[in-house]
């Protein structure tokens, strides 16, 4: 399956991709956060629509891709095209190998298959191929542990001018510690000669780092581009610090930077995800809310409590409400309730079904329900859908259903045998 | 008046059930009262039996009424389908003796009239 290369057993990585398709399915990231937040603040009409949507987990690899694409377009293969006209020493098959590539969209199979491409064509000696990617990881890491302070200058001076930077959320201070701790982290990493499978524990505490970082920077305010950017601003300082040390072999040059590139690819859309993350956490947090707050149930008379019940009807609501109603019922030591639909918009088979349910369950605990707030389109509808209401008592509107339930109760004393209705 | 305050298994449950029969008409009583306060889980083997256990008493002339349901016990039982029709609910046992005070001193009477 395509992938950002995350080796697709660990358990988080898998959430991660899961809970990263859903927004990635939408246009904008961020727009689409706001926007989900409104509608819950907004109307609590909306919350099955929200519900379902949280609980659909969709699998869209190619929606990853594409987000890989415009990160790709911007930052990686930018600098690729850079990389085939600074240097004409290459022969020319690589050369127009590369230019005839970044045409394409990459994804990253395809980016990692050419890349193999353009070593097989220029190796001929099967002994530097198996050494290669050896060579060109202790290169990257070295060039990082020497050159270190000139990367961290240039890096800094990069951000400092860059059009997007958000000098009105972070200082220069704090930007100046973030890309330190960054530097240091990665560098410590890539000691260890792995610079493709970021999920490994030598990168532990880069993956950390970059945790904190981006939900400090989202907290504070930043897109998740603009987190992310932090980290892809770093390839052209080090791709130019490649440049100056290892300009010897430019083939190598090339692989090294494809593999830089790859690598600060990878984090950088680890921070997203990390970002998205946090988000889904706030919106699941305010829908547990809304849920809880959303099915009051009040005493309306001794015995009698009423259930309001304002919003769509699912599963999810479903429950909370049977579980406040039926505890309230114990609290109150109430034999009516009266639940009034007034406040739900369109009743289908599945939300009488929970209704029912819900009076069945009441019925069971030894109270009563009436059902009240019956609109003449729910009536229509429910004829129509051949909902059996028989066993349920309706009324109109909660008057009416109060005056019911008030005269239940007064016909309810004991000792009254001489009364004639019976029991209903 | 029966309180159910262990767990439920096949033997007991047909003991249980010997026993009420017997007793039932034994004592030519009119009512049983089924408290189940204590139990806190239910399966389906619980609510049948309940419902068939109610349903012989009033095959004997008595009626049924279950009491003490807790919450969680009532969603299961509606999530599992039982609705348990044919069985009477009170919250209580004082409402319990109500209604089945209630519900046999109308037959009583209709049997005094002769209605």
């Amino acid at each position: 399956m395509p992938h950002l290369g995350f080796k697709s057993e660990s358990g988080l990585s898998k959430f991660l991709r899961r809970d990263l398709s859903r927004p990635f399915s939408r246009p904008a990231n961020d727009g689409g956060d706001a926007a989900a937040i409104f509608e819950q603040t907004a109307l609590v009409l909306r919350l099955e629509a929200h519900v379902s949507e949280a609980g659909e987990m969709q699998h869209r690899p190619e929606a990853i891709g594409s987000i890989r694409e415009i990160v790709a377009r911007d930052g990686g293969a930018r600098s690729r095209i850079e990389t085939a006209e600074n240097h004409v020493q290459t022969p020319s098959e690589d050369i127009r190998f590369i230019s005839d590539q970044t045409n394409l969209l990459v994804d990253f199979h395809v980016v990692r298959i050419f890349q193999r491409i353009v070593i097989g064509l220029q190796f001929d000696h099967a002994d530097r191929d198996q050494s290669n990617s050896r060579t060109m990881t202790t290169s990257i890491a070295k060039t990082l542990l020497k050159n270190r302070n000139e990367i961290l200058q240039e890096w800094l001076r990069q951000q400092l001018s860059a059009q997007n930077l958000r000098a009105d959320l972070i200082s220069e201070t704090e930007l100046r510690s973030d890309s330190e701790r960054f530097l240091n982290v990665l560098t410590e990493a890539v000691q260890f000669g792995n610079i493709s499978d970021i999920l490994a524990p030598e990168y532990k505490s880069v993956l950390e780092m970059l945790e904190s970082f981006s939900r400090s920077r989202g907290l504070q305010g930043f897109t998740p581009s603009e987190t992310a950017t932090f980290v892809f601003s770093l390839k052209e300082p080090l791709f130019s610090a490649l440049r100056k040390s290892d300009d010897s072999d430019p083939v190598e040059l090339v692989e090294n930077m494809l593999a830089a590139d790859f690598l600060l690819d990878k984090l950088g859309l680890y921070t997203t995800e990390v970002y998205q993350q946090s988000r889904e956490q706030v919106i699941r947090r305010q829908q547990d809310e809304m849920l809880e707050l959303s099915t009051p149930v009040v005493q309306l008379w001794e015995g009698i409590v009423a259930l309001p019940l304002i919003g769509t009807l699912d599963s999810a609501r479903t429950s909370v409400v049977m579980e406040t109603l039926l505890q309230t019922i114990v609290e109150t030591r109430s034999e009516l309730a009266i639940i009034d639909i007034t406040g739900v918009p369109t009743v289908d088979t599945l939300v009488a079904q929970h209704l029912l349910k819900t009076v069945a369950a009441a019925r069971l605990m030894g109270a009563d329900c009436i059902i009240s707030g019956i609109r003449p389109q729910i009536a229509q509808t429910m004829v129509h859908l051949q909902i059996d209401l028989s066993t349920v008592t309706t009324k109109a509107t909660m008057a009416e259903a109060l005056r019911f339930a008030l005269k239940r109760r007064g016909n309810a004393t004991p000792g009254n045998l001489k009364n004639p209705s019976p029991k209903q | 008046m029966v309180t159910i305050q262990v767990d439920m298994h096949d033997q007991l449950a047909s003991a249980l059930q010997d026993d009420l029969t017997t007793k039932i008409a034994k004592f030519n009583a009119k009512g049983v009262l089924i408290d189940i306060s204590s139990l806190d889980i239910v399966d389906s083997f619980i609510g049948r039996m309940l419902a068939n256990t109610s349903a012989m008493a009033r095959v004997l002339d008595a009626q049924t009424v279950v009491v003490g349901m807790q919450p969680a016990v009532a969603i299961t039982l509606v999530e599992l389908g039982l609705n348990l029709s044919g069985v009477h609910t009170a919250l209580d046992v004082e409402r319990g003796m109500e209604m089945l005070r209630r519900q046999i001193g109308i037959i009583d009477q209709d049997e005094d009239t002769g209605a």
